[in-house]
């Protein structure tokens, strides 16, 4: 029998390492401002080669963050948004609790100084 | 995206809130943990049990302290947010958590930062994401908010 990687769990894998990059994080940006870009788009107004763009883009769709499909005579680019929510949940998650915590260090000092 | 900062202004002398963050009786108060140790110093791998009500009570954890600068630095390395009791989490990767205390008008100003992010498996991301998200829904408000910070 042979064995597949779960395709989530391989995306997971690379969500971070996906959205560590200025470049890439720029593109997620621009691509949750909701309507689908072609690559033309995406390196229009910027110092980045159309080149460069399609590389991070690549990267993007391989952690399941970004994903392109074929209109007319190009790709347009969109935001797999349970992907960017699964990445902005996790963190959110640790700093409600770093929040909390932080809070309680302040009354407690305060309250007996 | 690899990292999150948080601050807070206490209005307290720095050695005061270096005590309170330190002194492993006092931060077992606000940390909502319990331990049989006597101290905090560099090198030492402490054992904490959260008394923190909700899916982490009396659950244990460990704290692999890095760094204590007196008034300046306290750090560690840890499994963040471990939810499953007697887990082998030996060949997972940590994150580092850094305590910052500087000077400021009124007060002191601590920051916490916790970085390695991008290092953690993704078991570990679904297993703390299948706790809680039923409570979380989207905003791009929040989106913004982190990704725009990593630079």
């Amino acid at each position: 029998m042979k064995r597949r990687a779960n395709p989530r769990t391989k995306a997971s894998a690379t969500l971070f390492a996906a959205l560590g990059d200025e470049t890439r994080l720029r593109i997620v940006l621009r691509l949750a401002q909701g309507r689908p870009a072609s690559i033309t788009e995406l390196s229009a107004g910027s110092e980045i080669t159309r080149q460069a763009v399609t590389k991070h883009l690549h990267v993007l769709e391989g952690a399941g963050l970004a994903r392109g499909a074929r209109l007319g005579r190009e790709r347009r680019w969109s935001l797999d948004r349970k992907q960017v929510e699964q990445a902005r949940a996790f963190l959110e998650g640790i700093s409600e609790r770093w929040d909390n915590a932080l809070a309680r260090l302040k009354t407690m000092v305060e309250e007996d100084p | 995206m690899n990292q999150i900062e948080r601050k807070t202004l206490i209005r307290a002398p720095r050695s005061r809130v270096w005590h309170a963050i330190t002194d492993i009786r006092q931060f077992c108060k606000w940390f909502s943990t319990e331990t049989t140790e006597a101290a905090f110093r560099p090198g030492a791998s402490v054992r904490l049990i959260s008394t923190h009500p909700g899916p982490y009570y009396k659950m244990e954890f460990f704290v692999d302290i890095v760094e204590m600068a007196a008034e300046h630095t306290f750090s560690w390395r840890w499994h963040p947010a471990n939810v499953i009791p007697g887990e082998d989490l030996s060949r997972e990767p940590m994150t580092l958590v850094v305590f910052r205390l500087e000077e400021a008008e009124g007060g002191t100003l601590v920051t916490v930062t916790e970085s390695g992010f991008d290092q953690l498996f993704p078991s570990r991301i679904a297993k703390v994401l299948g706790e809680n998200e039923s409570g979380w829904k989207y905003q791009m408000a929040a989106l913004e908010r982190y990704f725009g910070d990593a630079k």
